[in-house]
């Protein structure tokens, strides 16, 4: 820890209002977009994230400094919504099977549908509003597969995938051993990618003139062929 | 390596993790199995997907701040954020000894202001009082 880090660390704990505010200011964004991203609404994160900073703030005479600052708020945030997480499952039994998906930055409305919207668009084109609304829509349905994953794979496909931490800060945060983390993130990234690959199939067979629908159609003649 | 051990190494590989060994035997196998070419293709286009998140995950809300500070003020009820006493911020060692100082030279002063008082003992063992 630098001087520099140890004197912020003792302002932190004088309880300096100024050195808090500061503290709060830099890492907000990664804590709510960590929570955002965890939990999938809004509102939830939002709440998670100040209790969070308060946590913080209470519990800032018991962090030693053998980690950076930023890893034990990170540790706190993650303990924060896996109990959240469990709060929102006793109270709303089935959450996981219907949970409440949002779309991203500067979208408001933007929920993730089956069956609506043009397909996936990338790059040319990108500030097009039917391109924009085909890049949301993506997003959420990657979100909405986020959402399907078990606690702790989508902690570590956020962590290492979205937000793109470092295997040894990822350890630090979640107490695990380097290799376990690794093998339960490729566990998460394979059923990733079998969720957005089973959701993007259902999207294109519901599009007239996709690749899918073609397929189906294809399988179908084949087998009247047969027949 | 067959399909299932070059599938497990999908992580690694993508991320250069794997001994160059391993890594040249993945790729060789890529290079030769259909299947799982696919399959890596897919792997690799989720993460595409997942990592692109990263630029539309929203920033935390305005006076986010603000209602931070707020929350542990209504739950500290006033501990939190108030200006430290200015006995707080000197060493209680300090303070003792300044106090054990200013209580001795307070009452060397005391002592040294009181007037003369002459007395004397009278016949019979008795003190006389001040004259």
């Amino acid at each position: 820890m630098s001087l520099r880090d140890r004197l912020f660390l003792l302002r932190l704990r004088d309880r300096e209002e100024e050195a808090f505010a500061e503290m709060v200011l830099a890492h907000q964004d990664r804590v709510f977009g960590l929570l955002y991203r965890m939990l999938g609404n809004r509102e939830e994160a939002e709440d998670v994230a100040q209790e969070v900073f308060l946590t913080v703030f209470r519990s800032i005479d018991q962090f030693r400094g053998d980690a950076q600052l930023s890893t034990w708020i990170y540790r706190i945030a993650a303990n924060q919504c896996k109990n959240r997480l469990a709060r929102l499952v006793r109270e709303r039994p089935g959450l996981r099977a219907d949970v409440a998906v949002e779309g991203g930055k500067g979208d408001e409305a933007a929920v993730y549908e089956p069956g609506v919207g043009p397909g996936w668009a990338t790059g040319a084109g990108a500030n097009r509003p039917d391109v924009r609304l085909e890049e949301q829509q993506r997003d959420a349905l990657v979100q909405k597969a986020i959402s399907e994953l078990d606690e702790e794979h989508r902690l570590l496909v956020i962590l290492r995938d979205v937000q793109g931490l470092a295997y040894q800060e990822i350890v630090e945060i979640t107490g695990l051993e380097e290799g376990t983390v690794k093998s339960r993130l490729h566990r998460g990234r394979m059923r990733l990618k079998e969720t957005i690959e089973a959701a993007m199939d259902a999207e294109g067979e519901r599009k007239p003139g996709s690749k899918a629908q073609a397929k189906t159609k294809a399988k179908a003649k084949d087998g009247s062929e047969r027949t | 390596m067959d399909h299932d051990e070059v599938q497990a190494r999908f992580s690694d590989y993508s991320e250069g993790e794997l001994s160059e060994t391993d890594a040249a035997a993945v790729k060789s196998h890529l290079a030769k199995c259909d299947s799982c070419r696919k399959e890596y293709e897919g792997f690799l286009g989720a993460l595409w997907k997942v990592s692109e998140l990263r630029t539309q995950t929203p920033d935390a809300p305005q006076r986010f701040l603000e209602s931070v500070q707020g929350r542990i003020r209504a739950r500290s009820q006033g501990r939190f954020f108030s200006r430290k006493r200015v006995w707080s911020r000197f060493p209680l060692e300090t303070v003792s000894l300044v106090t054990l100082l200013v209580l001795l030279v307070t009452y060397v002063l005391l002592v040294a202001m009181q007037p003369n008082r002459v007395q004397e003992v009278l016949p019979g063992g008795r003190i006389s009082g001040p004259r």
